[in-house]
């Protein structure tokens, strides 16, 4: 059982703020207390989420696949044993990867097809790297990017283990992977930038978030992303498509940055449909305001499906000007 | 990081055959360091990864499937996942007990003439172990195996 830290009373108001509605508040700090379902994606470079199914419920394992439009997405009922999840020789052989349902939805807001060229900016432990891989059919290229050694080890035992073969990975600093990729001239079709944030979504598995959380950190990872943001916008090809995603809701680290990009590219926010409640993005904060289509922006909250939180927005590249070049 | 010209990854098809009865490889294999052979499926050119190659640092293009072993190939797990539907010769089928000990990284006790194996248990395969004529050597991962 993971200790329960008690958020700062800033973070409180930040929220209430935020969710405004008193009923809402309480469920949102109730059920950071309580640890969601555990989820796992079908790995369909390797198996077929039928086959798995089956081997899994030979194991006594209760199952459900809560989307009929995604049925690589599993929950597990059953109350397993510490570890178990990752101890199946199903697992070993690669047929599925554990994943927190919300941090599938950058994928599939993403829609990875077989001759994209594809950058995963921050992609260590490779969740999403494999499967983008896995909806891309080991086809077109996905590259990588991570900076800690020990995080590439991860990503590369992962993306092994789970068959991928068209990923090539990078260990770079984002900024200096986006400066030396513009230089020779290398684009992409689709980039997804799943930044490092505040965390303040992950707080029912990482609760020491709580402890270690300050407006200033949000401020700091708000000027970091932007320019991540901004760099990465820069290697997009002309209609090609970025997810920016966090698991954090800090405006800070999400509509300040979309409204960053908004103000000085060429772009156009687009919708996404995803099969789990969300909430649009905010249209100001403090003394900030947003663009009218940071409604199209989505907020997934932790109470509202029981998983984790996060912010996810599609931006479309409509052409390489930026704004004040127009 | 080197991709193999043709001649080279016809003689690599070729020994692949000779052991497992792999007949097709339609992607690029490259070389990393002396021995291990990494596939990549993905579509850029052997030019275009070249110019990365150049100008990145790159720890990693695609999936390390086997490793030249004295002139003979090792395929890796995921080598042996990847070609699971052409790999026809050399297996060896493994009961309930020997495949429990291969998955915990365990050397079988079974003689068997010299070469790789493939092993197999309930229509999977589950790697691939060099029979020395009296065991099979283990080669799944620490970090794979079962605890």
């Amino acid at each position: 059982m993971k200790q329960y830290y008690e958020p700062k009373p800033a973070l409180v108001k930040r929220m209430e703020i935020l969710l405004k509605n008193k009923e809402d508040i309480k469920k949102f700090f109730e059920i950071a207390k309580t640890r969601g379902k555990k989820s796992i994606r079908v790995n369909t470079l390797k198996t077929s989420p039928g086959e798995l199914i089956e081997r899994l419920k030979n194991k006594g394992w209760k199952l459900n696949q809560p989307f009929s439009s995604y049925p690589e997405i599993i929950q597990i009922i059953s109350e397993l044993e510490p570890g178990e999840l990752g101890k199946t020789q199903e697992h070993l052989l690669g047929y599925y990867y554990i994943q927190e349902i919300t941090s599938m939805m950058p994928i599939i807001a993403l829609k990875p097809k077989e001759d994209d060229t594809i950058l995963d900016l921050c992609a260590s432990p490779g969740s999403k790297t494999t499967q983008a891989a896995a909806k891309a059919g080991n086809k077109g290229t996905i590259i990588a990017n991570d900076l800690n050694i020990r995080r590439i080890s991860i990503l590369s035992a992962n993306l092994e283990r789970l068959g991928v073969t068209n990923t090539i990975i990078t260990r770079h600093e984002g900024l200096e992977l986006c400066n030396k990729l513009s230089r020779i001239n290398i684009k992409f079709n689709k980039i997804l930038v799943d930044a490092p944030c505040s965390g303040e979504g992950n707080i029912r598995y990482s609760p020491r978030t709580y402890l270690e959380w300050s407006e200033g950190m949000l401020r700091r990872f708000g000027a970091k992303n932007k320019k991540l943001a901004s760099a990465s916008l820069e290697l997009l090809k002309t209609n090609g498509e970025m997810i920016y995603s966090t698991c954090t809701h800090s405006p800070e680290e999400n509509e300040e940055v979309i409204q960053h990009l908004i103000e000085n590219y060429d772009i156009k926010i687009q919708e996404i449909k995803l099969p789990l409640k969300t909430r649009q993005g905010i249209d100001k904060w403090k003394d900030k305001k947003f663009h009218l289509d940071m409604k199209k922006a989505v907020r997934i909250y932790h109470h509202d499906n029981n998983m984790e939180g996060f912010f996810l927005c599609k931006i479309k590249k409509l052409s390489d000007k930026k704004k004040e070049e127009k | 990081m080197k991709p193999l010209n043709n001649p080279d990854k016809k003689k690599i098809i070729s020994q692949l055959e000779k052991q497992f009865g792999i007949k097709k490889i339609p992607y690029l294999i490259l070389k990393f360091g002396k021995e291990k052979l990494r596939i990549y499926s993905g579509n850029l050119s052997k030019q275009e990864l070249y110019n990365l190659d150049n100008n990145l640092r790159i720890e990693n293009i695609g999936l390390y499937s086997a490793k030249w072993e004295q002139d003979e190939i090792r395929l890796t797990l995921d080598g042996v996942q990847l070609f699971k539907n052409q790999i026809n010769k050399n297996i060896f089928e493994l009961d309930d007990n020997q495949s429990n000990e291969w998955l915990k990284g365990n050397d079988l006790d079974i003689k068997v003439e010299r070469s790789w194996k493939i092993l197999k248990h309930n229509n999977e395969l589950i790697g691939c172990g060099k029979s020395t004529g009296e065991k099979i050597s283990n080669f799944v991962p620490k970090e794979r195996r079962i605890k």
